[in-house]
């Protein structure tokens, strides 16, 4: 359970090399940061672990990602089953086309749950991201109607309501006004020890704030992957200390 | 730093500097481009944009004032002989020498044959786009998919009424309510199915992703898309509709015409377009005011379903994310 | 519940469901695709069933006479077993050409117009209107063709041009009274198409990423340039599937055109000649083709020819349009 790996892992896109070789072990129950500047293949990484790169036909994958020691890419495995194991937040709040209520019991509606369990999952889900008290009144409202903020406070309830092992950050806090970010940081800041969160950033500050292990990447390569305290105290890789020190990228 | 990009940096910032530089250059090299000539260009430049907008602006004119004369027409030609008769009852023994009655018998035909014909390609359209955006993607058999029904858009209706009249001789069936829908749903189905396209490429990528991240299966995507298609698949279906009540070539072999009222899947119905025809083939003066008359009637039913179309647009968006 | 409460709840060890539904959601997923994949086939099959049908009916009168012989002569004489298919095609081909040559251009110029120098209040109301008329119904074109462009062109469009331009070439010559005809049939078919391609042409403008326009405005464009610029390098495919639209309502159109172009079966030589395009024989004689040998398959022949001239028409443009799109809008 949350254990989730990658192994010599290479994404092409068309004939262009995006992710060349990578191999990382994420800890189990930790928040790790995927850092670099844009365009490294930081979102391509994330998204390949949860076969979502599928959705690109130009797209080629090689290599392996362990989920509880079991590759999803290997013939034959649910792409259905994988993708509710692990949820993703993406870079946009996106909220389905329906009522707040419905956006948070979708993915349970799907899993065949009954009415009654919906509604305690969604109430404890809206309690959990602190979104219960400002929309108890407008459960059927379109969740459209709500802020950038709430948004991407719904998306993450829906994402969890699924009860997946791993979640993926896409830049999640991007788009949203610095308060909303906050917002979503404490979040995810209190899953840290129920869930293994794998996120996307280009906010050194934030990694510094979040990350118990880091991992940079440049140009579609991994440069270099530690715990954040060694990370940040003290960088290995040239590279690294220079995209630190804000000289490149 | 890492050698490679610092110089890859160093060459970047000179190669923007040369061509900086090289402009500096150009503008001040006399010969090349003195104010004088450059605002002389810039003069020829105005004036052709302006001959170009008037030109436009005349064929928007010329062309509001020749559409907005049919609408001006027709109203004008057809209110004189519109009457209540006219609408609710069918016509009588003599209604094409002038006789009473009305064309209540043609509006009803009409309005199952599209009815008819709309939902028959609903059925087959639906399906066949969700099928194009949830499962197939941009594959070559999707692209086949939609060249057939370009072409089927394409192909004039009177040649569906053709085959449809070819089929009827096949199945042995006469002319009557169920071949008119069958050939008409041949015209309406290219038309739902790629509006429906359209709108439903209009869709964001995000929200597949977010369907499929919180572990939908494909079918299962098929119907979120279809929620945020909604708006966009009412105003598509009343589309159809009206363009099957307007087609009168297709139905022509197939429905025949009936001065009855529709009665039943298996009898001959009339429909307005050819009700129209048929008036004004007539030698009376007094018929083809009747005609006009229809024509009008035809014309704000479709006026009508023009107008819910639009409205509907934003009553059933509510949900819809933009 | 407080905030902590319900995370611990959530959060609990073992929360994680068993997917004890996952194989039937697989099931329907499995069916559906199926299902839809046929129906897939079955669209692409019903084309090659209307053609298909067509071709059987129309093999009796093209194994007796060719298709080459069919297409080439000029004598229609039903009775005598003579189907000549010649004045109708070139009746389509005048009407068609009338139509086009009146409507595409200042069509595109209207749609571009609208896409580019109205403000967005203007086309809200605008665009519905173009709606409206797309979908009016031919035989209220015809009608009006008959009430207002039939007398327009009987008492001063035909004597003008007659008495300026016949004396040039016989193709203006004020040959038929009436004002039944070529000339009548094309306007009503361009003002049918009309709609058709300001509609599609100003969709496909406002599908131009707005970045583009400000883009090449920022570069000292006038904006008249940078309409030409979007329209050459990214609108190009689109504007010609329009055209290829309106072409194919003109040419196949029925009741509108059989109402005002006079049906006479003689090839036009004056664009005031009556002429009887394709559509309207078959329209006009599917009472009686039972009656006389060979007549339906002639009809359905007829029919065919429609359907092949359609059909290469749309493959070919789909092929220049894939070409345009492929090379960055340039031919």
């Amino acid at each position: 359970m949350y254990s989730l790996a990658v192994q010599n892992l290479n994404v092409w896109y068309g004939g262009q090399q995006a992710l060349k070789n990578i191999t990382v072990d994420f800890p189990e129950r930790r928040i790790s940061a995927i850092i670099g500047p844009s365009g490294c293949g930081k979102s391509t990484l994330l998204k390949s672990l949860n076969r979502l790169l599928e959705l690109n036909e130009s797209v080629r994958v090689e290599g392996r990602v362990l989920l509880d020691g079991e590759d999803i890419y290997a013939p034959g495995v649910d792409v259905v089953e994988v993708r509710s194991r692990i949820g993703l937040l993406a870079q946009k709040p996106f909220p389905l086309p329906m009522s707040i209520f419905d956006n948070v019991a979708y993915g349970l509606r799907l899993q065949g749950r009954n009415k009654r369990e919906i509604a305690e999952i969604v109430e404890a889900q809206l309690q959990a991201v602190g979104l219960w008290d400002e929309v108890k009144d407008r459960l059927k409202a379109p969740a459209t109607g709500l802020s950038g903020g709430q948004q991407q406070r719904l998306c993450l309830a829906r994402t969890l309501a699924v009860r997946p092992e791993i979640l993926l950050c896409d830049e999640s806090t991007a788009s949203l006004d610095p308060i909303s970010a906050r917002g979503i940081e404490e979040l995810l800041a209190a899953l840290r020890t129920h869930y293994t969160v794998i996120m996307v950033t280009h906010d050194i500050e934030q990694a510094r704030r979040l990350a118990d292990f880091v991992i940079f990447m440049w140009l579609g390569e991994l440069i270099e992957q530690a715990p954040a305290g060694d990370f940040f105290d003290a960088p290995a890789a040239e590279l690294t200390q220079a995209y630190l020190a804000r000289r490149i990228g | 730093m890492n050698q490679q990009s610092s110089i890859s940096n160093l060459q970047s910032q000179s190669g923007a500097k040369g061509e900086g530089r090289r402009a500096e250059r150009n503008r001040q090299s006399p010969n090349l481009q003195s104010p004088v000539s450059q605002s002389l260009r810039l003069n020829r430049r105005h004036l052709e944009e302006r001959i170009f907008v008037a030109l436009m602006r005349l064929c928007m004119v010329g062309a509001a004032v020749a559409l907005s004369m049919i609408l001006a027409v027709i109203f004008w030609r057809g209110v004189g002989a519109l009457s209540i008769e006219m609408l609710t009852q069918p016509p009588r023994g003599s209604f094409y020498l002038g006789g009473g009655g009305g064309i209540a018998n043609a509006i009803a035909g009409s309005m199952l044959l599209a009815l008819g014909a709309t939902a028959v390609a609903f059925c087959l359209a639906t399906p066949l786009v969700l099928y194009l955006h949830a499962y197939a993607g941009r594959s070559r058999v999707a692209n086949w998919v939609r060249l057939t029904l370009d072409v089927m858009w394409g192909i004039p209706s009177i040649v569906y009424g053709a085959f449809g009249f070819s089929l009827m001789i096949v199945l042995g069936l006469r002319a009557s309510l169920l071949a008119g829908i069958i050939a008409l749903s041949f015209v309406v189905l290219p038309i739902l199915a790629r509006t429906l396209d359209e709108v439903m490429r209009m869709i964001p990528r995000q929200l597949a992703e977010t369907g499929f991240a919180l572990g939908a299966t494909r079918l299962e995507m098929a119907g979120l898309l279809l929620r945020q298609a909604l708006p966009g698949l009412f105003t598509a279906l009343l589309l159809a509709f009206g363009r099957g009540i307007g087609d009168a070539a297709s139905v022509l072999f197939t429905a025949g015409y009936t001065d009855n009222m529709p009665s039943g899947l298996f009898a001959p119905v009339a429909s307005l377009p050819l009700a129209v025809f048929f008036q004004l083939g007539t030698p009376f003066p007094a018929v083809h005011a009747r005609a006009y008359a229809s024509a009008l009637v035809l014309t704000v039913i479709i006026l009508v379903i023009s107008l819910v179309a639009h409205l509907s647009m934003r009553r059933l968006g509510r949900h819809v994310v933009r | 519940m407080t905030r902590d409460e319900s995370l611990t709840l959530l959060t609990k060890p073992h929360a994680t469901t068993t997917f004890n539904n996952l194989p039937r959601r697989r099931l329907l997923d499995a069916a559906g695709s199926a299902l839809m994949q046929l129906l897939q086939w079955l669209i692409m099959l019903l084309l090659a069933v209307v053609a298909a049908t067509l071709l059987v009916r129309a093999l009796p009168i093209i194994q007796q006479v060719g298709v080459f012989e069919l297409l080439r002569s000029e004598s229609w004489h039903p009775m005598a077993g003579q189907f000549g298919l010649a004045p109708f095609i070139a009746g389509s081909v005048a009407v068609t050409t009338v139509a086009m040559a009146m409507c595409v251009i200042p069509a595109i110029l209207c749609g571009v117009y609208m896409a580019e120098y109205t403000s967005t209040r203007t086309r809200t109301w605008l665009k519905p209107l173009i709606d409206l008329l797309v979908g009016i119904p031919s035989v209220v074109y015809g009608l009006w063709g008959i009430l207002f462009v039939i007398p327009l062109i009987r008492n001063q469009i035909g004597p003008a041009v007659d008495s300026t331009l016949g004396w040039m070439s016989p193709f203006f010559r004020q040959t038929n009274p009436s004002g039944y005809g070529v000339l009548a049939a094309g306007f009503v078919l361009a003002l049918m198409s009309f709609p058709l391609i300001v509609a599609v042409t100003e969709e496909v403008m406002r599908s131009v990423p707005q970045q583009m326009r400000e883009s090449l405005l920022a570069l000292g464009a006038t904006r008249w340039e940078t309409t030409k610029c979007i329209v050459r390098h990214a609108a190009l495919p689109g504007v010609l599937a329009a055209v290829v639209l309106g072409f194919s309502r003109a040419f196949g159109e029925t009741l509108a055109v059989m109402m005002v172009v006079g049906n006479v079966p003689r090839a036009p030589t004056s664009i005031f000649d009556g002429a009887y395009p394709l559509p309207a024989l078959i329209a006009n004689n599917y009472s009686e083709m039972m009656s006389v040998p060979l007549y339906d398959s002639a009809l359905m022949m007829a029919a065919l020819f429609l359907l092949v001239v359609v059909l290469s028409f749309n493959v070919l443009a789909r092929l220049v349009i894939n070409r345009l799109t492929n090379r960055g809008g340039t031919l």
